[in-house]
C-alpha cells in the first residue's frame, strides 16, 4: 500500500511539473485546481458512497467568499483563500446535514436542489457575486501573508508555482483524512450503514463532517478558481459544473485520492485541449464516460491494478518455469 | 431481586393493518441467557429491531437498566452496552476481516471519535484487542481477507466476534446457527454459552438442540404475542407450544 502511495505522489509530482511546459499555463493551472475539487468529491463519492451532484456550490460558495475580498480588500492572498474554504465548509454542514438524511435518487436530488439554490443566489445577488456577469475585479494579492515579502503573481508562472504548492498540501491533507478512523468509519459506513449504526456510529454525523471537510477543499479551489482569469464566473456554480466533477471522479476512478487527478486531467485534455482541435468536443465526453463504463468500471485507475496483477502473474509463472 | 438489564413493557408494533408485534413485556435478569423461539413470521427478528431501535415501536417502553431508552437512536443505544448481531449476516463485505473489529473496537474504546487527523496506525493499542477477538473466533488467519471472501460459516462467526468487539454488556443475538452445518452448529453453540457465562445474552433460535441444552430461561411467541414463559423443560411440556410448533396439542 506505502509504495502504491509513494509511487502515486511521485507521478503527480511530475505532472505537476511536467504540465506547464504542455498546456498554456493558465489551464495547467486550471488543472491543478479541478483536481483538487475533484479529489475532495472522492471523499463524499469514493469513500462515503454519497453521489453528491452539489460540489460546484461548495466550489462557487468558495470562490464569491474568498473572491470577493480579493475585489474588495487588500488582505494578504492566503486570508481570502481560507476565509472561501471556512465559508463552503459551513455551508456544506447545513447542505450535509440535511442531504444525508436521505438515500439513493432522493440523496442525489437534494444535493442538486442545493447547487440551483446556490446558483440562483449568485445569479440574483447582483451587489456581491455580479450577477450573470460573473464577480470582477479579483486580485492576486503579491503578499501571501501579511508582513511577508511580496511575490509577483501576475507573472503566470509563478501563480502556477503557488497553486501546486496550495493544491499539494491539501491533497496530502485529504490523504490524511482516508487515512484516519474517520476514513474507516466512512468506509465501513458507505458499506453497512446499518451495522456502522448498530456498533455505534452516528453515521449521518461522521457524513456530514464528511461534507464540511470536501466543503472546505472545494471552497480553496473556488478561490484560486476565481483567481486564474481574475473572474469567478457564474458558470462555476451552475448543476454542469457539478456534473463534470463527478464525471472526473468517475473516470479517474473512486477507490484511491489519486483516481479523481487522472479524470481531472482527462477532463482538461479535453476541454482545454480537444475543443481548440475540434469544434464537437464533447462527443469525446460520451466516447469517454461509454468506454469506462463498459470496459473499465473502477476509471483508469483500476488500469494500473490491471497491470500489475498482469505482471505479478508473469513473475509467478516465470518462478514457476525457473522451479521446473 | 437485581434490577433488569433489559425491560420491554407492552412493545407493539403495527405495519398498517398488521400487527407485527403485540404487546410483548418481559424482563432480562443479569447473568441470564434467555432464549426467543416461535415459528417464523411470530415477530422475534421484529421484536429486535424494536429494541436496538432499528424500528420505532407503535407503542410501548423500553428500560434499558433503569434509564427510559425509547426514544433514543440505535447508535445511542449501541453506546449504552447493547450488542447486536443480525440474523441474515451483516458484516462489513468490502472491509478486511481485521478491519472490520477494528471499526467495532475503536467504537468503544475511543468513544467513536471521528479523528481524522491522525492515522488509523497511531492507534497501535488497538491491535492486540483486534487479534484476540479474531484468535478467539478462529480468525486470526484470515484477518487480511476481505470479508466477503469468508465462507459463510465464518461470516457468522464474524458477525458474532463484530458484536463483541464493541464489548456490551447485552447481547442479542439473532438466530446465530442459521444456516450452519451441524459441526459448525455446535461450536457456535458452545461459544454462547461460553459468552454468557460474562455477558448477559438475549438470543432468537429455531435450533431446538441449541436452546434447550444452553438456556436459562424461554419465551415463546406466535402471532407477535408471547404465549408460554419459563425454564426450558416447562415451556417444553406447555400445550399451547407443542400447538404453535406441531399444530396439534398430542404429544410427539
Amino acid at each position: 500500500m506505502l509504495d502504491n502511495r509513494l509511487i502515486g505522489l511521485v507521478l503527480a509530482l511530475a505532472g505537476v511539473i511536467v504540465a506547464p511546459l504542455l498546456l498554456p499555463v493558465a489551464n495547467a493551472t486550471e488543472l491543478l485546481i479541478f483536481a483538487l475539487v475533484a479529489a475532495s468529491a472522492n471523499l463524499l463519492i469514493g469513500w462515503s458512497g454519497l453521489y453528491s451532484f452539489g460540489q460546484a456550490a461548495l466550489f462557487g460558495i468558495g470562490g464569491y467568499a474568498g473572491g470577493y475580498l480579493l475585489a474588495n480588500t487588500d488582505l494578504a492572498l492566503l486570508l481570502p483563500v481560507v476565509f472561501g474554504g471556512l465559508v463552503a465548509a459551513v455551508f456544506a454542514v447545513a447542505m450535509g446535514a440535511m442531504c444525508v438524511r436521505r438515500v439513493g435518487i432522493y440523496f442525489i436530488m437534494l444535493t442538486f436542489a442545493f447547487n440551483q439554490l446556490v446558483y440562483y443566489i449568485a445569479y440574483s445577488w447582483r451587489d456581491v457575486t455580479g450577477g450573470e456577469d460573473g464577480l470582477f475585479g479579483i486580485e492576486r494579492p503579491g503578499a501571501l501573508l501579511p508582513g511577508l515579502p511580496e511575490i509577483d503573481l501576475n507573472v503566470p508562472i509563478n501563480f502556477y508555482i503557488l497553486v501546486a504548492v496550495i493544491v499539494g498540501l491539501c491533497f496530502l491533507a485529504l490523504l490524511r483524512v482516508v487515512d484516519s478512523p474517520l476514513g474507516q468509519i466512512l468506509l465501513a459506513a458507505k458499506d453497512n450503514p446499518r451495522r456502522a449504526g448498530s456498533v455505534g456510529y452516528d453515521i449521518h454525523a461522521a457524513q456530514t463532517l464528511a461534507f464540511a471537510i470536501s466543503g472546505f477543499f472545494s471552497g480553496i479551489a473556488g478561490v484560486l478558481y476565481g483567481m486564474v482569469y481574475w473572474i469567478m464566473p457564474i458558470d462555476a456554480v451552475h448543476w454542469l459544473t457539478s456534473g463534470y466533477i463527478v464525471f472526473m471522479v468517475l473516470v479517474g476512478g473512486t477507490s484511491s485520492m489519486f483516481g479523481p487527478l487522472i479524470g481531472a486531467t482527462i477532463f482538461i485534455l479535453l476541454q482545454d485541449f480537444f475543443s481548440t482541435l475540434w469544434a464537437r468536443w464533447p462527443l469525446l465526453f460520451g466516447a469517454v464516460i461509454i468506454a469506462v463504463v463498459m470496459f473499465l468500471r473502477g476509471g483508469v485507475i483500476e488500469l494500473v491494478s490491471h497491470v500489475r496483477g498482469f505482471a505479478a502473474r508473469r513473475r509467478a509463472m516465470r518462478g514457476e518455469a525457473g522451479n521446473a | 431481586m437485581p434490577e433488569a438489564v433489559l425491560q420491554a413493557e407492552r412493545l407493539t408494533k403495527q405495519f398498517g393493518a398488521h400487527t407485527a408485534v403485540s404487546d410483548v413485556s418481559f424482563a432480562v435478569a443479569p447473568g441470564e441467557l434467555l432464549s426467543i423461539i416461535g415459528p417464523n413470521g411470530a415477530g422475534k427478528t421484529t421484536l429486535f429491531n424494536l429494541l436496538t431501535k432499528d424500528l420505532t415501536p407503535s407503542a410501548g417502553r423500553i428500560v434499558l437498566e433503569g434509564q427510559d431508552v425509547t426514544a433514543l437512536k440505535p447508535h445511542r443505544i449501541s453506546r449504552l452496552g447493547v450488542g447486536r448481531s443480525y440474523q441474515i449476516t451483516s458484516v462489513f463485505q468490502n472491509l478486511t476481516v481485521a478491519e472490520n473489529v477494528w471499526v467495532a473496537a475503536y467504537r468503544h474504546r475511543h468513544g467513536g471519535r471521528f479523528d481524522f487527523l491522525r492515522r488509523r496506525r497511531a492507534y497501535a493499542q488497538l491491535d492486540p484487542v483486534v487479534g484476540r477477538i479474531l484468535e478467539n473466533a478462529g480468525l486470526e488467519s484470515y484477518a487480511g481477507m476481505r470479508a466477503s471472501e469468508l465462507s459463510y460459516g465464518h461470516q457468522r462467526m464474524l458477525e458474532i466476534a463484530i458484536t463483541l468487539a464493541t464489548e456490551p454488556r447485552l447481547i442479542l443475538l439473532d438466530e446465530p446457527t442459521s444456516g450452519l452445518s451441524q459441526e459448525d452448529t455446535r461450536q457456535v453453540g458452545e461459544m454462547v454459552r461460553r459468552l454468557a457465562e460474562q455477558h448477559t445474552v438475549v438470543m432468537i433460535e429455531h435450533k431446538m438442540s441449541v436452546v434447550m441444552s444452553i438456556s436459562h430461561r424461554l419465551i415463546v411467541m406466535n402471532f407477535g404475542e408471547v404465549i408460554a414463559e419459563g425454564e426450558p423443560e416447562d415451556v417444553a411440556r406447555n400445550p399451547e407450544v407443542r400447538k404453535a410448533y406441531f399444530g396439534t396439542a398430542a404429544g410427539v
